[in-house]
């Protein structure tokens, strides 16, 4: 008896998927995964469907192994603040229900890696939420495809994804060199990531000449596959795998300033903005620290909303203290293109995945800048 | 005419067909309520998809695309089966999730809109009623690298005027290769030709209502240029194989050479 025949209803649909993927990919075989992460939890983007689906899903099934799930549309307890209907409220809360259900941990957060989900080198891992995907495979070394919703869920209930992809050390090879003439600092990473994803659409970037953070990482990530399909880059002399990546012998990109100004500049739907967004990806407590510091030498001029997890907040507790005390909002559980906007209007971000998906989603014009300029400009 | 498919998610249906010509968006391209679609490249703008037999090349766009297919489903406003060219992630995990039967690796140019067709995902097949597979052979002469073109002539049924290669026919229960061989005596008057390759079966569908044409490709070296035509052709041409594009020609003839090429052995 397999997992295809046997188990609770749930189980066995999972199952059917996994193995379904499998076969589409022509996987060898299912392996074991660490981890998971799941997306597809805030009722503005899984609407009706989703929320039903999710209902009846976690009716039979439970997790096999540890799973945290990505932001909601809201903040749990903050929402009537946010501009939250309580109806959509409501309907929110079915889903977290149904998550908790099953035995997810309630993350609500797209940056699991920085909050105790976090996977080591070679682990294989079954991961959705691309920004996440790009970052486990790319800084930690673990091993996963771009999955979707609902194919991390079926990997969370059963424990297993199909092997092929990513899982395989070929395919995590460069295929193309990347030199960077300028110097890259802060909210630039994320220009950078956007500009590359455009030129390279697939493959492994192989970066060079260029050196930043966990957070400016992280943000360079979440542009570049926000921008394209590529799941996975190295840094030479920064990236666990780079000196495996083969690198030698791949055509070569060089990224000069111009380049950078013109991706900045197709983004920018707009000149003004009436509130800044930060946190997308959601902040890290030390990016919440940076925040709390740049509003204290630079008081903004518009209202600042600061996304970030429950998690970090409770960790730089402090820096949510002072962010507020200069006039701040720190939302959590939620993220600025997951949530329901009201209306149509603009957001300054220092974010390139922020700047394509507010206009797409959300129907918001972007202002897109350095976090100090933001603060010091506005509508 | 029944053809295989690979089973994606079990199950029979029986109905209408609407087949896009384009990859389809779950997320974007149907409404979620009404199961309408609402891009336009498709060519089915307006169309509902509830009980239909939905046809196309293959899925496009984000994941949360496969919880539209659960939400049509619940509503009644589901396809009654998916038939796609090649299922990714979306459209596999969307028909799973809502237990809707589908296949793919089905050639999903050969549907077309206002067909009846019967899918057994179970089974792996996919069945369009009232056509008719019509099994010709298609064979390219090749001499010095050159392929043999032949111009229609005004006396056969159809496609006058095109360019194709030597073609005819399968009668019975006749082996291909000796089919092949006739036509190119009567086409060409040439004896020696020298088989170099077979291909794969090619399917097309044109203007000929209810009919499937199964292509079998073949590919003869001959040892000289001359050729005597008969009734069925006016003029020939020897051109490289590139230059193919450059003369109006029966449909999918590059496909077929290309197929008749791909089992070449040795370099030409």
């Amino acid at each position: 008896m397999t997992l295809l025949e046997a188990g609770t209803p749930a189980e066995r649909k999972a199952m059917q998927l996994l193995v379904a993927l499998g076969t589409i990919y022509e996987a060898d075989r299912l392996v074991p995964v660490s981890s998971v992460h799941v997306a597809g939890a805030s009722y503005a983007i899984v609407g009706e469907a989703g929320r039903r689906f999710l209902m009846d899903f976690s009716a039979t099934a439970q997790v096999r192994v540890r799973t945290t799930v990505n932001p909601l549309g809201m903040d749990t307890e903050a929402w009537q603040a946010m501009g939250i209907s309580p109806d959509f409220a409501a309907r929110q809360a079915d889903i977290v229900e149904a998550y908790r259900r099953i035995g997810a941990e309630e993350t609500w957060s797209c940056i699991p890696y920085q909050i105790g989900n976090r996977p080591g080198l070679g682990d294989h891992v079954a991961w959705a939420e691309s920004s996440a995907v790009v970052f486990a495979n790319s800084m930690l070394g673990a091993r996963t495809n771009r999955e979707g919703g609902p194919s991390a869920l079926a990997s969370a209930v059963i424990g297993l994804t199909p092997n092929y992809g990513l899982h395989l050390p070929i395919h995590r090879e460069a295929t193309v060199r990347v030199e960077v003439e300028p110097d890259i600092h802060g909210y630039e990473f994320s220009v950078l990531g956007h500009h590359l994803g455009r030129e390279i659409m697939r493959g492994v970037p192989f970066l060079e000449g260029i050196e930043g953070s966990e957070d400016a990482w992280k943000t360079f990530g979440a542009a570049l596959a926000t921008s394209s399909d590529i799941d996975m880059f190295h840094v030479k002399g920064l990236t666990p795998e780079w000196e495996s990546a083969n690198a030698e012998g791949r055509p070569t990109l060089r990224v000069r300033q111009e380049d950078l100004d013109r991706a900045r500049e197709d983004l920018v739907t707009s000149d003004t903005y009436g509130v800044v967004a930060f946190g997308c990806p959601q902040l890290s407590p030390r990016e919440l620290a940076e925040i709390a510091g740049l509003m204290g030498d630079h008081p903004p001029r518009v209202p600042v909303w600061v996304f970030t997890s429950r998690a970090a907040a409770d960790q730089a507790a402090e820096a949510v203290r002072q962010i507020e005390e200069h006039g701040g909002r720190v939302w959590t559980d939620t993220c600025p293109e997951v949530m329901p906007w009201p209306e149509e209007g603009d957001v300054g971000t220092s974010s390139a995945k922020a700047a394509v998906y507010l206009p797409k989603l959300c129907r918001q014009r972007v202002f897109l800048g350095p976090p100090e300029e933001l603060l010091e400009g506005g509508a | 005419m029944r053809m295989p498919a690979r089973r994606i998610q079990p199950g029979t249906a029986r109905g209408p067909v609407l087949a896009s010509a384009t990859p389809l968006s779950l997320l974007g391209g149907l409404d979620r309520e009404s199961g309408e679609i609402l891009d336009e490249a498709s060519g089915l703008l307006g169309e509902r998809v509830r009980d239909r037999i939905l046809v196309f090349p293959h899925g496009k766009g984000s994941t949360a695309g496969s919880y539209v297919l659960y939400g049509l489903k619940a509503q009644g406003q589901a396809p009654a089966a998916l038939v796609a060219g090649e299922a990714e992630s979306v459209v596999a995990t969307g028909a799973i999730l809502s237990e809707i039967p589908a296949v793919d690796r089905v050639q999903a140019d050969l549907f077309r809109t206002g067909d009846t067709a019967v899918v057994n995902a179970t089974e792996g097949w996919v069945e369009l009623e009232d056509i008719k597979r019509r099994d010709v052979v298609t064979s390219f002469l090749r001499y010095r690298g050159r392929i043999l073109l032949l111009q229609r002539s005004a006396q056969v049924g159809s496609f006058q005027g095109h360019w194709a290669a030597v073609s005819g026919y399968l009668e019975g229960e006749e082996p291909p290769l000796e089919r092949a061989r006739v036509e190119i005596f009567e086409e060409t008057g040439r004896e020696d030709a020298r088989l170099q390759g077979a291909g794969h079966l090619v399917l097309a569908r044109d203007r000929e209502p209810g009919v499937i044409w199964a292509v079998h490709p073949f590919l003869f070296d001959i040892s000289s240029e001359e050729v005597q035509l008969d009734w069925e052709h006016d003029a020939y041409r020897w051109v490289a194989p590139e230059e193919l594009v450059q003369y109006r020609t029966v449909p999918k003839l590059r496909e077929v050479l290309d197929s008749a090429l791909s089992d070449v052995k040795e370099a030409p």
